[in-house]
């Protein structure tokens, strides 16, 4: 946190280079985010700038009460979000969970021969890109980013309850694809 | 053992974090920075201090100099005896006919020459 105080700081003070630093620090998450979230090319390194330049402006603005990290994490499902209602496009969906539920079994999985299947693994990243936004939102940050449920609850505004049952599901219809023991070695 | 737990959790999310994700352009950084930099200042709060600042100079200008102002006229108008008023607005009607033919008419004539 006394980091996240120096940058801000010096972001605030002009300090040469100062803002660039920032950049450097959180363009992986912002990009991992926004690109998951609304995956077009075309559109990603706009919303990414969009994303910079709020933080810049509202950099003063800043108390603190989280991390930075999350603060511009917030800044960044903020803009990928109005992005996506603008558009039109549903941010979830309504899936029946229980349906989800009810598919689990306790089969045994050949874990090394799944690692094996490069076609399997390419099923399985089409499918995380086939989610709704908003689960690969969420798979981005607590996988790929490695936040917290407390973290991501802070910078999506929803709830911790909300945040678990979107990451279930997303991991449950993964699990779908992985069809039964006896499909992988076919 | 969770249900993330199994070899297919596992698999899951090894498939997540296998993920491609394409990397910012090398030089984002540097553009973004150049970017903020070219970017007018944010100043409306302080503009409009600025504002207020100066409406209060002249107001209080204005009266620390108006009593002042009133006992110069008053002299001045002692001092000048009675003012040809009838003199001063033929002067004014006349500079003033100057002004409109000027900015008008004789514009007008040379835009339409062109």
């Amino acid at each position: 946190m006394t980091d996240d105080r120096l940058l801000v700081a010096a972001v605030l003070g002009q300090v040469p280079g100062a803002f660039r630093t920032l950049v450097e620090r959180f363009q992986k998450l912002v990009w991992h985010l926004v690109f998951r979230m609304v995956p077009d090319t075309e559109h990603t390194r706009d919303l990414c700038q969009e994303v910079f330049l709020r933080v810049h402006r509202q950099l003063h603005q800043f108390r603190f009460d989280s991390s930075l990290g999350t603060w511009v994490g917030r800044i960044a499902f903020n803009v990928a979000s109005r992005h996506l209602r603008r558009r039109a496009l549903p941010m979830d969906d309504e899936a029946d969970l229980t349906e989800i539920v009810l598919e689990r079994d306790g089969r045994e999985f050949d874990l090394a021969a799944a690692c094996a299947d490069a076609e399997l693994l390419k099923k399985m990243h089409a499918t995380i890109e086939g989610l709704p936004p908003l689960q690969r939102g969420v798979l981005v940050l607590h996988y790929l980013e490695e936040k917290s449920i407390c973290e991501i609850t802070e910078i999506t505004g929803m709830p911790e309850g909300t945040i678990k049952s979107h990451l279930f599901r997303a991991r449950a219809r993964l699990r779908q694809q992985l069809g039964t023991p006896e499909d992988l070695h076919t | 053992m969770t249900h993330d737990e199994d070899g297919a959790g596992r698999y899951v999310l090894h498939a997540i974090r296998s993920l491609p994700v394409p990397a910012p352009p090398a030089d984002f950084a540097r553009q973004m920075e150049i970017l903020v930099q070219d970017l007018p200042e944010d100043a409306a709060t302080e503009q409009w201090l600025l504002r207020i600042a100066a409406g209060a100079g002249l107001a209080f200008g204005v009266a620390t100099v108006a009593p002042w102002l009133a006992a110069s006229m008053t002299s001045l108008a002692v001092t000048l005896g009675p003012v040809p008023w009838r003199l001063l607005t033929v002067l004014a009607a006349g500079l003033t006919a100057f002004a409109v033919v000027d900015r008008f008419v004789l514009r007008h004539s040379l835009d339409t020459l062109k």
